[in-house]
């Protein structure tokens, strides 16, 4: 048994996984747990899907060392395969809704809220009216924004994982963030 | 640029001097813009506490474990890898069968005619076989 690595670097934990420490390699999936999870769980929202993808997302990592070449960070590696994965994960989403769910039953509902005090009842409320308007996204725009405002990626770097240019990156999030002020005033009015 | 996109290079700090004491004093006389500008902070925010940052409790070792049972079952082929697999190993059963075949002809029958015959197991072509052949 390997000793605990919470210090090493990527580049020793990389290495040494790739040498058959299965230790390193778990403390890589601890490393990057939370950027996965709010990756995976920005785009698809919580529960077993989510969960589902985030392993499958270090599995893909675990089979590609060997060609992980640390042209990009391995953060930015890793987020790449997740939002791909994700994406992929949405279609597959869309098209059993689209053969399976009647239409009326299409729309997501934030659930009931708990028996919190007032203050914190309406920030999990908003907080779930935000989420709910971020599933209402199309999943490019999506991506834009679980990537730039919850993962906290620079434009520049968004762009690099969604290979796709810096304005594409810059339009999609302002529509984006056009249709979630729009939805939020909806909610509020209505 | 639409005034979005606007606020969200004011908000990263990405206008040049110029462009943002424009965006700054445009928000001092226009209540819409400054507005926008604050749902947009309301609402990256709101996505920023809302952000997961895990899967539960012992995700790590629920992954190891499926790699450890991925490692275990091997690779798996595909369908192309494995008609490739099968046709290789006919081929070479069928060269094998042929040569066996043109050798126990050749040898084991002392056959007078072509390799290519004995190899089919044709019989001796000569004028009696012609003959009876023929009827």
């Amino acid at each position: 048994m390997t000793e605990r690595t919470e210090s090493a670097s990527d580049r020793d934990l990389i290495d040494r996984a790739r040498a058959g420490d299965e230790r390193a390699f778990q403390d890589l999936v601890e490393r990057y747990e939370p950027r996965v999870a709010a990756t995976v769980v920005g785009m698809l929202g919580p529960g077993d899907e989510a969960e589902d993808v985030g392993q499958e997302t270090f599995i893909r990592l675990y089979c590609s060392l060997e060609r992980f070449r640390g042209e990009s960070s391995l953060g930015t590696y890793v987020t790449r395969i997740a939002i791909n994965l994700s994406l992929t994960a949405l279609k597959r989403r869309k098209r059993w809704t689209s053969r399976f769910v009647r239409q009326d039953e299409r729309e997501w509902e934030p659930p009931e809220a708990s028996r919190d005090p007032r203050g914190e009842q309406d920030r999990e409320d908003t907080a779930r009216t935000v989420r709910a308007a971020v599933e209402r996204l199309a999943p490019n725009h999506r991506s834009v924004v679980v990537l730039r405002m919850i993962d906290g990626y620079s434009t520049r770097e968004t762009a690099e994982i969604l290979g796709i240019p810096v304005g594409t990156v810059m339009s999609r999030l302002a529509r984006a963030m056009d249709r979630l002020e729009t939805d939020m005033k909806e909610n509020e009015d209505g | 640029m639409d005034d979005h996109e606007l606020l969200i290079r004011y908000r990263d700090g990405d206008l040049s001097e110029e462009e943002t004491a424009r965006v700054a004093e445009r928000l001092r006389d226009d209540a819409v813009l400054k507005s926008s500008l604050e749902n947009m902070d309301a609402l990256a925010a709101t996505l920023e506490q809302g952000a997961a940052d895990s899967f539960g409790p012992f995700f790590s070792a629920r992954v190891m474990a499926r790699i450890r049972r991925a490692d275990a079952a091997g690779p798996v082929e595909g369908m192309y890898e494995a008609l490739r697999w099968m046709f290789a190993r006919a081929v070479v059963a069928c060269l094998v069968m042929v040569v066996g075949i043109g050798l126990y002809s050749a040898i084991g029958g002392g056959y007078g005619g072509s390799m290519v015959d004995a190899m089919l197991g044709l019989p001796e072509a000569t004028l009696e076989t012609a003959l009876t052949l023929g009827g």
